[in-house]
């Protein structure tokens, strides 16, 4: 039985940001004489990023938990958010409506994902790739190929706002908790993450629950489309499977979140992780590395995590296997003494 | 329960190996006849045949070493990644020492190395091959944008005319297929990781080392990047952030249209990627040719990629195991 006092595990969560601010704060200072958050347009980035890249976390986590990663995810953000965005601008309406309409479409296009996985039964990553080839034409075509441009549209303002944001994002935490932990959703989760087949002879309807996950992956990843595009008021109609580039990008945020998220909550952990690689992807921005520099230097970070979580169990079976081991011995000696 | 199945003669004949052999050949032979009719004999001019062809080499290099990986099962997302990454670099050894032979050993090195280095993250490290292959597409795709910056490198067109008059492209490649179509079909390489992607408990129970033979696969899959990369800097002379985008969905597009199945297994043919590339190309000109907008033609990749890899698999009773 693990015996894990509250306070340890709050302080093993609270530690990831802090020390990370921490350290970044240390060499900002060093290296270029400044704060990592220093003024109010800082805290705001932060939020907004933070924002961004744990709700993105989140919608991955819907699928990545049970082993499919939707390489289409990228695509149904883009697609979503400019039809969503189109249609609020067509009606006149403001940006609380865009992010209506765009979780809508986000669903959609999360729904049909779902039902062509569960139909053409190819493997996740595979489907991905061949469904974000159709959907990203999708945008292009409505769009005739500019996009979305809120420069200059009225109404728009609330998107903007720090307090809207954060109300997204903690509402976001709050659904997913509830989702991952009192619904039949979350249970199917677990069953499915344990053994895909084992949940199938149970009972449990796996056909309809990975469509479900589809769907509010769908939808998920359109909030952080708005969230994104709010702040820089265009996203580009790309096409050629260009679209999941800021999609995988934050599966770091996930993994580390599951990580962070065993001593607490996965929603917790995710906001945690997010939060955490918010400020550290802004330290090394005010230390002038460029966008693609600050992209190595995570991605090698992310691959060093994932070396650390795939052996970080190793330890622990050594010392079980040596403290088998002296059992047994000691057994041996008890009995040649008898 | 002693249930007899019909078979369903339709499903015997898509999964028989005589069908999944013939199936691409007459896919691209249809496909180029119909376009040749559509657009008149523009399609099927001279002039026309030798620009599909030298625009499938890049394809069909990388996808032809790439198709030693899919044979085993598994599926990489980094190709394209790795194979302009290396055509950066060797590009610029090239600048930094005017020599030809610096840049194919660094071309060739360094598309080695990535796929070496893709290998033993999962192979020797145990991270899932799924992580691995994304985030070394995002890595090296970040790698090549740090190091350019918004600048492309390029090779000088006197260089450029020599070694596409030397027949460089078409040598490069022909001596690689050759190479593969021998290692693949005529040695224990092949065999072990056909035999690795039709049963991966079973091949290890008999003796067969899954991360010996991964790696082995990953090693050749990177000298097709390699030498893809040397073709592509040929082709386009010089190599920016914008170079080859879609390298990556065409490998695997190629591999699919070229009969390979996606889960691997004694299915498998070493051409495949040859034969799926000039049908990519032949595809996208046709369509291009009749009038098809350019947009819709993704889409139209799309929906021909899911239908071929849909057609090309037993359909599974349950949803794909959740690794990849």
């Amino acid at each position: 039985m693990k015996n894990r006092s509250k306070l340890k595990d709050i302080l093993f969560t609270i530690a990831f940001p802090v020390l990370t601010w921490a350290v970044m704060e240390l060499l900002c200072l060093i290296f270029k004489d400044k704060h990592v958050i220093a003024t109010a347009l800082d805290i705001k980035t932060v939020i907004r990023n933070t924002g961004i890249t744990a709700v993105t976390a989140y919608a991955l986590s819907f699928n990545l938990k049970e082993g499919r990663f939707d390489l289409s995810l990228g695509s149904q953000r883009m697609a979503g958010t400019i039809i969503g965005g189109l249609l609020a601008m067509a009606l006149g309406l403001s940006g609380l409506w865009l992010l209506v309409f765009a979780v809508v479409f986000g669903f959609i296009f999360g729904i049909l994902t779902g039902l062509a996985f569960i139909s053409l039964r190819v493997p996740p990553m595979v489907l991905g790739v061949g469904m974000a080839l159709i959907w990203e034409v999708v945008p292009y075509v409505i769009s005739g190929g500019k996009g979305l441009n809120l420069f200059g549209v009225e109404g728009m303002g609330i998107l903007t706002e720090s307090w809207f944001q954060i109300l997204v994002v903690v509402i976001m935490a709050v659904l997913v908790y509830i989702l991952m932990n009192y619904t039949r959703l979350g249970y199917e989760t677990k069953a499915v993450q344990g053994s895909q087949l084992i949940a199938r002879n149970s009972g449990i309807n796996i056909f309809r629950h990975a469509v479900e996950c589809y769907a509010l992956a769908g939808a998920l990843v359109c909030i952080a489309g708005v969230l994104d595009v709010s702040f820089s008021t265009q996203m580009a109609s790309g096409l050629g499977n260009t679209s999941n580039g800021v999609v995988t990008a934050n599966m770091f945020a996930m993994i580390l979140g599951g990580y962070i998220g065993e001593r607490t909550d996965a929603s917790v952990g995710i906001l945690d992780a997010a939060l955490t690689l918010t400020i550290f992807k802004y330290g090394l921005s005010l230390m002038e590395f460029s966008d693609p520099v600050n992209s190595v230097v995570n991605m090698l970070i992310f691959i060093g995590f994932l070396v650390f979580q795939a052996n970080r169990h190793k330890a622990a079976l050594g010392r079980a296997r040596k403290a088998r081991i002296e059992l047994a011995q000691k057994r041996k000696a008890e009995m040649a003494a008898a | 329960m002693n249930e007899k199945k019909k078979a369903n003669p339709i499903r015997k004949i898509l999964e028989s190996r005589l069908f999944s052999q013939i199936m691409p050949v007459g896919l691209l032979v249809i496909l180029t006849v119909i376009f040749g009719i559509a657009t008149k004999g523009r399609l099927t001019s001279a002039a026309s045949l030798k620009i599909i062809v030298e625009q499938a080499l890049v394809v069909a290099t990388v996808s032809t070493g790439g198709a030693f990986i899919f044979a085993s099962g598994n599926v990489s997302l980094s190709l394209g990644a790795t194979t302009v990454l290396t055509a950066t670099l060797s590009l610029l050894a090239y600048n930094k020492t005017g020599s030809i032979a610096v840049m194919f050993i660094v071309a060739i090195g360094l598309g080695v190395i990535l796929m070496t280095v893709s290998a033993l993250l999962s192979t020797a490290l145990g991270v899932r091959v799924m992580y691995v292959t994304i985030v070394m597409m995002t890595l090296l795709s970040a790698l090549q944008q740090a190091i350019l910056g918004g600048s492309t490198v390029s090779l000088p067109y006197e260089v450029v005319q020599k070694l596409v008059k030397g027949g460089v492209m078409y040598i490069g490649f022909i001596v690689f297929f050759i190479v593969c179509v021998v290692l693949f079909h005529m040695t224990d390489i092949g065999r072990s990781l056909r035999f690795i992607g039709t049963n991966n408990l079973c091949a290890e129970q008999t003796g067969i080392s899954k991360a010996k033979y991964l790696l082995i696969a990953f090693i050749i899959a990177g000298v097709g990047c390699g030498i893809g990369a040397i073709l592509a800097i040929i082709r386009g002379g010089s190599v920016g952030t914008s170079t080859l985008p879609s390298l990556n969905m065409d490998c695997m597009l190629a591999l699919v249209l070229g009969g390979m199945s996606i889960f691997g297994g004694s299915k498998s043919y070493v051409y495949s990627g040859v034969v799926g590339a000039l049908t990519v190309v032949v595809l996208n000109q046709g369509l291009l040719m009749i009038g098809v907008d350019a947009t819709i033609i993704q889409a139209i990749r799309g929906i021909a990629f899911l239908t071929l890899v849909t057609v090309s698999q037993v359909r599974p009773k349950g949803l794909p195991a959740p690794e990849g």
